[in-house]
Order: structure tokens, then C-alpha cells, then sequence
């Protein structure tokens, strides 16, 4: 699903954000991308979802080449992905329902089907009796959730989230990571960046950590080495 | 619609309002100087002809569908003619036989025809035919005077055209400025460079249309006011009722343009629209 080579993204400066990543993620795997603060997480997320473009290196995602792709076919291919920015990206003058909707909508989906799905969704992600509702009137957790069922309204086959459990309680963030779980059985592959090593440590998932823009795969059980390790490097 | 899209609709309309205003005169000032600039009755001098040879040049004129009346004026009509009502030039000038003999026998014709020079080339192979006056002089001036005016009309027109083109081109700027982010969220779901344009590209077309509907009402509302105010002579009193509004294909045809020159603003904007998600537009050429 997710495949990058020699991997480059350099600012200027120069500022090396990625240098010589090497990644293969197959499909429907459930991957979580740890590492600390300015690492790279954001930027790797950038180049997998066709945001930025990468310095040098190959990188594929979903069938997709994103070194050679065509302005055209961009929309087609994030169309195969879902996104959820930290920031969420929510669109202020639509109801929760109706930013929810939006990628159905823009795939043309009938009104009755496109209705159902985003019944079905709020509920599984517990914002039911929020569909009429603006965003801008609800809490920082509720709006990430918004962002989450709007990611996987269209099915897509890649799941990016960025700290999608940031805003939310504990009990919150492990429905949430559920339902990952469960739309990654579905056959869609699912990469989350989080800093919440406890609930990576208690699901046993692969785990990506990205350190000074290089990534490793690691066990869930070495996070808390790491962690102590970068904290003593801090010290 | 928000007080912007109000503001330059009202603006919009007043711009139309001078441009069809100025059509409208144009269009009128073009069917009275066509009427002017083509004269319909025709003078056919002769040459020496018996009288056989005129009445079958006479039976020819007539059968043509193009002329309506022929009248035949002989020398001795035509002196007497020009004594009666030039008593006072001239008379005993036309005594003179040497003068006579410049002035032809003729035809006066009355001609109906759209294409007065394949007429008049036609007329001119007759038998006996010497010259046709078809009042060229007249229709040199009129399409002089027809020339500037057009050249003016579009002119002006061209330049009003312009001005409301790039007030329609600036409300659309304010329109991607303040749902840029909608853009950006619409660009990350998925949507088409097509789907992400069409709504600016109706609202351009859309304040096109209303703007030319509004004023397409008022330059008729100033048509009306015009002919109930001004007929105080007799003389400008005809003038006045012989004006004419735009068909119904010409107000067609000019809907089509004000809704054409919005979508077309619009689209020329967006075309070159560019957001903090638009890494589409970079993608292809890679650093």
C-alpha cells in the first residue's frame, strides 16, 4: 500500500526532515508511527497524502506514484485516502453531518445511501444526537471525531491520522482506536501518529518510530526504552 | 447573496444599463441612416433609342421582381419639368440645342432590391443603357457616418465590457479569499479542479445574467420614458416613435453575452487559483 524508498525532504536551510527512509507498508496493516516532537511524523504524513512534495526518493502510495503523478489525478487518488489533520480541517458553515458527507458527496453518491452512511458513522463514533449541529459549536474531541468519520466515510483504502486521539479521554481515544481496528480488518491500512505509547503498547501493533528523520520498526515493548532514552537525552 | 454581491450587481446594472442604452441608439441610429444611405429611386439615363427599344427595355425593367415602379421621362418631359419647377434658372438655358443634347432621355425606378449593385450592374448590360444613377454619393455618406458610429459603439462598448469584466473578476477574488479554506478541505476530500471551480464559475455567470436582466428592464423602462416625455415636435415626435427595442433573439444573444462575460471573469480567476493545498499543482514538477 505505502511504499518509499531513499525518502529525502530537506527545508531550506538546509533542515533535513526525512532523510533516506526506506518504508513498505502492506495492505490493510495497522501501523502506528511514534517518535518524538519534529521528528518528521507530519512531513512523512504530508508526502504519503500527495500534500508536499518529497526532495528525492520514490514513494507509492495506494497504486499511485506520487513522483510522477498528474495534477489531474490527484483528486483520484486522494479520493483512495483518508486524512485526519490535528487540525481537522472542519468546514465552519456545514452541519456535522454535512462536512461528515463531503467526500460521498463530491463522489456523486446518492442522497439516500450518502444519508446513511453518515447516520451510521456518527453513531459508531458517538455523535448522533450532534449531526445537525455546527463544529464550531462543539469540543475540541467532538470536532476530531467529526474529522475521523469523515476520513472513513468513502471506505478509503489508506487511513492517515495525525494524533487522532489528541482531544480525546482515555476511554474516547481506545473507541476510536477500536474502530481503526475494525476498518482495518475491512481491508483498509491504517497508519496513526501518536505520542500515547500506552495505548500503542496495549494494542500490539506493528510500530514505526521516526527518529531525526529516519524510521526504524521497533516492538511496542521497546516504546518505553525509547522513551526513556529520548528523555534522558533531553537531560 | 451578501451585501457585496448586491453592491456590484447594482453596479453591474448600471454599467449594462449605459451599454445597452448605447446599442439601443446605435441600432435605431443604423435603421434610420440605412433608410437614408439607400436611396430607393433610381434614375436610368438612356442613349439614343427608337421608341421600340424603349418599350422593350421598359417591358424588361418591369418584369424585374426587384424594381417597383418604372416611370419613363423623356427629354421633353424632363424640361418641362425642370421649367416648371426651376422657372426662374435655366429656362432659356434648356432652349439651347447643344445643351440638350446632354440630357438623356430616362427611367425613374423605384427599387426594392437588398443588393442595389448586382442590381444596378444587371440594369447597366441592358441595350440602350447608358448610366444608372444609384445615388452612390448618398451611400458613400452613409457608410461613412455608419462606419464611425460602429467603430465608436464598439469602442465604448468594448471598454465598458472590459470594466464590468473585471468587476466581476474582483468580486470573485473576494469570494475564493473568504472560502479558501473550504477549498482546501474540498481539495483534501478528493473534489476535481472542475468541482472546486464550478461555484465561483455560477456565481460569475449568475451576476452576469441578473446584472444584464436588471438592466435589459431598465433601458426598456428609459425606452418608455423617453417616448412618453419628448414628443413635443412633430418632427422629433416620429423620430421617437420609430424606435425600436431588441428582439427577443438579440435579448437572447445579449443575456448570453453578460452571463458569458461573468463565467468567463470568473473562470480566467480561478484558473490560476492556488491554495496552501494545491500541492497538485506542484506535483509534475518535482524539485
Amino acid at each position: 500500500m505505502i511504499h518509499i524508498q531513499h525518502l529525502y525532504k530537506t527545508y531550506p536551510g538546509p533542515v533535513h526532515a526525512l532523510r533516506d527512509l526506506n518504508l513498505k507498508i502492506a495492505r490493510g496493516e495497522f501501523v502506528f508511527l511514534t517518535g518524538p516532537s519534529g521528528a518528521g511524523k507530519t512531513t512523512l504524513f504530508k508526502m504519503i497524502s500527495a500534500y508536499d512534495l518529497a526532495t528525492s526518493g520514490k514513494i507509492h502510495v495506494a497504486g499511485f506514484d506520487l513522483n510522477d503523478i498528474k495534477a489531474s489525478e490527484v483528486p483520484y487518488f486522494r479520493r483512495k485516502i483518508g486524512v485526519v489533520f490535528q487540525d481537522f480541517k472542519l468546514l465552519p458553515n456545514k452541519t456535522v453531518a454535512e462536512n461528515v458527507a463531503l467526500p460521498l458527496m463530491i463522489l456523486k453518491e446518492e442522497k439516500r445511501f450518502i444519508q446513511k452512511q453518515v447516520t451510521d458513522l456518527l453513531e459508531q463514533v458517538g455523535l448522533s444526537d450532534k449531526a445537525d449541529q455546527w463544529p464550531e459549536t462543539l469540543s475540541g474531541g467532538e470536532q476530531q471525531r467529526i474529522a475521523i468519520a469523515r476520513a472513513l466515510i468513502h471506505k478509503p483504502d489508506l487511513l492517515i491520522a495525525d494524533e487522532p486521539t489528541g482531544n480525546l479521554d482515555p476511554l474516547l481515544s481506545e473507541e476510536i482506536i477500536d474502530l481503526f481496528e475494525r476498518v482495518s480488518k475491512q481491508g483498509t491500512t491504517v497508519v496513526i501518529a501518536t505520542h500515547d505509547h500506552g495505548l500503542v503498547q496495549r494494542r500490539n501493533k506493528k510500530v514505526l518510530e521516526l527518529r531525526q528523520g529516519e524510521v526504524r520498526e521497533i516492538a511496542s515493548s521497546e516504546l518505553i526504552k525509547n522513551i526513556s532514552a529520548t528523555l534522558a537525552e533531553g537531560l | 447573496m451578501n451585501r457585496l454581491h448586491w453592491m456590484t450587481t447594482l453596479v453591474l446594472s448600471c454599467l449594462f444599463t449605459i451599454v445597452f442604452s448605447i446599442s439601443l441608439m446605435t441600432k435605431n441610429i443604423q435603421a434610420g441612416l440605412q433608410q437614408w444611405g439607400q436611396p430607393r429611386i433610381w434614375t436610368i439615363d438612356l442613349t439614343e433609342a427608337t421608341q421600340n427599344q424603349i418599350e422593350s427595355l421598359q417591358k424588361k425593367l418591369q418584369e424585374n421582381s426587384e424594381i417597383e415602379n418604372v416611370r419613363f421621362v423623356s427629354q421633353k418631359n424632363f424640361v418641362e419639368s425642370f421649367q416648371q419647377n426651376w422657372a426662374s434658372m435655366g429656362s432659356d438655358l434648356l432652349k439651347d440645342p447643344e445643351v440638350l443634347q446632354f440630357i438623356p432621355d430616362s427611367f425613374e425606378i423605384t427599387v426594392k432590391s437588398d443588393q442595389p449593385e448586382q442590381l444596378k450592374s444587371k440594369i447597366l448590360s441592358y441595350e440602350n443603357v447608358l448610366n444608372v444613377d444609384a445615388g452612390e454619393e448618398w451611400r458613400q455618406r452613409y457608410f461613412q457616418i455608419s462606419k464611425s458610429l460602429n467603430q465608436f459603439s464598439i469602442g465604448f462598448l468594448a471598454i465598458l465590457s472590459l470594466g464590468a469584466f473585471f468587476i466581476i473578476a474582483y468580486v470573485i477574488q473576494g469570494s475564493v479569499q473568504k472560502r479558501q479554506k473550504e477549498i482546501e478541505v474540498l481539495e483534501l476530500v478528493g473534489a476535481t479542479a472542475f468541482d472546486i471551480r464550478k461555484p465561483f464559475l455560477i456565481e460569475g455567470a449568475s451576476l452576469g445574467f441578473i446584472s444584464g436582466s436588471i438592466a435589459m428592464l431598465a433601458t426598456y423602462a428609459l425606452l418608455l420614458l423617453i417616448k412618453q416625455i419628448i414628443p413635443a415636435s412633430p418632427m422629433i415626435a416620429n423620430a421617437i416613435t420609430s424606435i425600436v427595442y431588441f428582439s427577443w433573439i438579440e435579448v437572447t444573444g445579449i443575456l448570453l453575452f453578460t452571463s458569458g462575460l461573468g463565467g468567463l471573469s470568473s473562470y480566467l480567476y480561478v484558473q490560476k487559483m492556488n491554495t496552501g493545498w494545491a500541492s497538485s499543482k506542484k506535483i509534475g514538477s518535482n524539485p
